[in-house]
């Protein structure tokens, strides 16, 4: 029933990497890139020239390492330019505005040869939905994509492991795989990932993980661990969010390098294709430059390099500074209270942490010097001396 | 207040969005938890990579409030997106082409158990679980006096409210930000889809700040196709695009009305015409 194979390619694009170029969509984009030494074990098929390929692991499915989050596409134009220069993996969601986009998605593929190409949807439930109302959910998606069957069907965001083997959910996608409503069935995680990665490998079951990578994580080696196991059992690996956010700041004046951070991911080799979210030609054209070469040129690895020197506000809740303060201050509650205040604008709650946390409203004054060392290179004490001041405030002031 | 406070609440930049949004009162049920509040930084641990679409809609605010009666639920999504034309773009692009639309708020629709609409500057989305016909029951009473709450004058955006209406596809203009039609030179635009027996097409209108900027589109599209249109003088151009076909357009001020999909000239023509009467 299931093709395995590397999905068909149409034999006469009307719209290839040459035409992109002569219509002078991307020049700046297809510069050649400095040959690096970083990439060059990451595949078997580098030549600059050709579309390189992995396969989702066990699954047997081949895909060319750039693939496309269609979540934000607005126009079927740019899936048809996808298809057509050679991207064969499409990924789309349940919610996703509303149904609209598995609409829109179906309404492009349906006049497609099935084995051209490889959807795949995500369905968000929560833990204690039924198997019943969970193939529900699957058969509108499958209607709306106007498919007999994905290729994958993920558990939509994920971030706890008893969720992901709760009873319910794990029947819910063998009947689906049973019913051929689906070829494969995984699930999609945005936190927490390496610790659900370890378990998947642990416990089985699931055959393909859509998870955050981006060169954020460059230095997480639970992640590269846990990424190395799931690639040696066979797990297929694909990447979302490698552009980790696409800026660098909170005001949103410095860009991410998109290309170099795409790059970057698929420089480790366990990580099989990604999807950046595609609304244009122009990006399309620019993230299809990277199937094809995946070398960081010496400005791109400065880029990310100066990207990861941007700390910006946000506690990653690593909870490394834990026992760091020789006055034993709960550091990572204090940043999440920071956070609470400043970034989510919910000052009652970054009040009632405070308090929670049980510290004065200068918890710092006796302190000459800090002894924190944040990973993500936070001025600890000036936050930490900034927040606390609420703790003054009177709860009924704040909303 | 004591002037301690005074002085601690005008140092700490509290959000006043934060503070400001009161969810209403359903009659009969209680509000379940703490109202949360998301912003650009961590909506995605609300919608996941739904998330995307709401930021390229200038998404600035979320507050979720949870109602419960006994084991039926409802849950009420207030999106800020900043301004009408923004927060109209994310709601049309979510509203299905079967929608029974009416005057919930500038426009809204509701299934059963699902309502959503658009009022200002906000888009609402209210669920419901457990709660038999909610969507014209408790959903519906809830977003009329909620919706007076939020926007005493509401209406759809200026442009949509022009749209001819004869042949008008329903429920098919939209607003798209930022790449229209896939091309980031083209900028935002107003669409909505006309259907005659010969074919499908597309009207789209885009609102610029000044001739110039318009002018400046005009151009840049020329020259995306390698075209030289010559001295660019208000009025109609064909522009081959290889992406989109062949795309019409007519430049006058600050507007441009532009036409693609299958080619009606009589359809076209007589859109074209109704369109600029109306934008004098």
């Amino acid at each position: 029933m299931f093709n395995t194979k590397k999905p068909k390619i149409m034999d006469k694009p009307a719209l290839n990497r040459r035409r992109f170029l002569q219509l002078g969509v991307a020049a700046t984009a297809c510069a050649a890139a400095t040959t690096s030494g970083m990439a060059s074990a990451a595949t078997s098929s580098e030549d600059k020239n050709k579309t390189i390929f992995r396969t989702l692991g066990k699954t047997g499915i081949q895909v060319p390492i750039v693939s496309m989050g269609v979540m934000r596409a607005d126009n079927p134009n740019i899936l048809k330019a996808a298809y057509q220069i050679g991207i064969t993996f499409f990924d789309t969601a349940h919610g996703y505005q509303d149904g609209r986009n598995e609409e829109m998605v179906g309404d492009f593929l349906k006049d497609k040869a099935r084995d051209s190409f490889v959807v795949a949807t995500k369905i968000h439930v929560p833990k204690d939905t039924s198997k019943e109302r969970f193939l529900e959910m699957v058969d509108i998606s499958l209607k709306r994509l106007q498919v007999d069957y994905v290729d994958i069907l993920y558990l939509h965001a994920i971030d706890d492991p008893e969720v992901l083997y709760s009873e319910n959910l794990v029947e819910a996608l063998k009947t689906a795989k049973e019913q051929g409503k689906t070829r494969h069935v995984g699930f999609s995680t945005h936190k927490n990932m390496a610790e659900l990665i370890n378990t998947a490998v642990e416990k089985g079951f699931y055959e393909v993980i859509l998870t955050t990578y981006n060169f954020r994580l460059a230095s997480d080696e639970n992640m590269t661990t846990a990424l190395q196991k799931a690639h040696d059992a066979g797990i297929g690996l694909v990447g979302m969010k490698n552009m980790a956010g696409g800026w660098l700041d909170e005001a949103k004046t410095k860009k991410v390098n998109c290309k170099a951070a795409l790059k970057w991911a698929l420089t480790n080799p366990c990580m099989h294709t990604c999807i950046p979210g595609i609304v244009s030609f122009e990006m399309l054209m620019e993230n299809w430059t990277v199937a094809s070469d995946i070398s960081l040129s010496v400005t791109e690895k400065e880029d990310l390099q100066l990207a990861l020197g941007e700390t910006g506000m946000f506690c990653t809740g690593c909870n490394s500074c834990s026992g760091q303060c020789k006055n034993d201050l709960p550091v990572s509650d204090l940043m999440r209270s920071y956070m609470y205040n400043y970034a989510y604008a919910y000052p009652a709650k970054a009040w009632k942490t405070v308090v929670d946390a049980g510290v004065s409203a200068d918890p710092c004054a006796n302190c000459d010097e800090c002894t924190v060392n944040c990973k993500s290179g936070f001025d600890i004490r000036g936050k930490i001396t900034n927040i606390a001041r609420i703790r003054s405030v009177p709860a009924e002031f704040l909303v | 207040m004591k002037p301690t406070f005074l002085f601690i609440l005008f140092c700490l930049p509290f959000a006043v969005d934060a503070a400001s949004f009161v969810p209403p009162s359903i009659p009969g049920w209680e509000r379940d938890g703490e109202v949360e509040v998301f912003t650009g930084d961590n909506l995605y641990n609300h919608i996941n990579g739904a998330s995307e679409l709401y930021f390229s809609y200038n998404f600035q605010s979320l507050w979720v409030t949870r109602y419960k009666k006994g084991e039926a639920e409802i849950t009420l999504e207030v999106y800020d997106h900043g301004d009408p034309v923004q927060a109209f773009g994310i709601y049309s692009i979510e509203r299905p082409g079967s929608a029974a639309v009416s005057a919930i708020g500038a426009e809204g629709y509701f299934e059963e158990g699902t309502l959503n609409f658009v009022t200002g500057q906000y888009y609402v989305k209210m669920f419901s679980f457990r709660e038999p016909n909610a969507g014209g029951g408790v959903l519906l009473s809830t977003a009329k006096g909620f919706a007076a709450q939020l926007e005493k004058e509401p209406g759809l955006p200026a442009i949509v409210k022009l749209m001819p209406a004869e042949n008008l596809v329903p429920n098919s203009c939209q607003f798209i930000p930022n790449t229209f039609m896939g091309l980031e030179l083209l900028g935002s635009a107003f669409r909505a889809s006309y259907k005659t027996a010969d074919g499908t097409l597309t009207l789209f209108v885009m609102e610029k700040k000044s001739a110039e900027e318009a002018v400046q589109i005009v151009k840049k599209y020329h020259e995306f196709v390698k075209k030289d249109p010559g001295e660019l003088k208000e009025g109609s151009y064909l522009i081959e695009d290889p992406f989109n076909g062949n795309v019409h357009l007519y430049w006058k001020g600050n507007h441009i009305i532009g036409f693609s999909g299958d080619d009606l000239p009589a359809v076209r023509e007589s859109l074209l015409a109704e369109m600029k009467d109306k934008l004098n």
